[in-house]
């Protein structure tokens, strides 16, 4: 139990570490609102190696803890809406066993997209969310698949690793 | 790395892409239309993918043309109606005061527009 908390503990440090290394990044650039989503590689891992649930735990606490240091309620509503509609679909992704761990990334990044959208609507019309949705979608998946090429290594190696202690 | 997921991959990069041109030849998300106001009163909305001349209550003529809009002719004293550059993008504006009208562009999608905040 001690274990699994330290070891959610340093993943959460890790995700808001990636997370403000990114957005030092000019990525979004391309896109206005398009980020590769690094965090997301600890999300996948977590995934896969605890649950949803703490998949959840680690997602909340690091957009808590980020949202009330540097952000708003604007950007800590935005996190969530992406990060719990994310989680979620790769979560139902991952139980139909039919995908790797790419397929429930490029998943994963599209739900981000789509689940910020649904909290956009609170402040944007309809049909400017629609117009934006196929761009969003679009990078969700290609960065998506970029972060599960990358999880698919990482989840190897640090399974390596933990066999070898 | 399954087959299955190259699937997916490319499928929702087919969808998304279509989803884009499908917007794109409908012109949903390009709603830039030009609002004229005179005494702070609608007078009337025009479409920019349309060239026509607009003669506004006989004193000012606004042209639409290839999806610009300018004022080409004013009998107001000054004329820096007339001068102004012409407008193309959501939220520009012409405005001549001796006669109170107000030329504007709005709609479009909302990244056009200046960002009031970004959120990360």
């Amino acid at each position: 139990m001690a274990h699994k908390v330290t070891s959610l503990g340093l993943l959460a440090a890790i995700a808001m570490i990636i997370g403000y290394l990114e957005s030092q990044l000019p990525f979004s650039l391309i896109i206005p609102g398009m980020k590769l989503g690094l965090c997301n590689l600890v999300i996948v891992y977590v995934i896969y190696r605890y649950s949803i649930k703490e998949a959840l735990m680690v997602s909340l606490v690091r957009i808590l803890v980020l949202g009330f240091l540097f952000g708003n309620m604007m950007s800590i509503a935005f996190s969530a809406g992406g990060s719990i509609v994310s989680i979620l679909s790769m979560g139902l992704l991952k139980k139909t066993d039919k995908f790797s761990v790419c397929g429930v990334s490029v998943f994963g990044g599209c739900a981000h997209n789509i689940g910020q959208l649904i909290v956009a609507l609170a402040v944007i019309p309809l049909r400017a969310v629609l117009a934006y949705m196929p761009f969003l979608t679009l990078a969700g998946s290609v960065t998506g698949m970029f972060i599960g090429i990358i999880s698919m290594i990482m989840i190897a190696r640090l399974d390596a690793i933990k066999a070898g202690r | 790395m399954k087959k299955n997921d190259l699937i997916l991959f490319f499928a929702i990069v087919l969808i998304s892409l279509a989803a884009i041109f499908i917007l794109k030849k409908t012109g949903i998300s390009e709603s830039v239309h030009l609002d004229i106001y005179t005494d702070n009163k609608l007078y009337g909305s025009y479409a920019l993918n349309e060239d026509r001349e607009i003669d506004i209550n006989g004193g000012n003529i606004c042209v639409i043309e290839d999806g610009n809009v300018y004022m080409k002719d004013a009998d107001c004293p000054d004329k820096l109606c007339v001068h102004s550059k012409a407008i193309s993008n959501s939220g520009e504006s012409i405005i001549c005061i001796p006669n109170r009208v107000t030329l504007i562009i709005s709609g479009g999608s909302e990244e056009e527009n200046e960002y009031d905040t970004v959120v990360k």
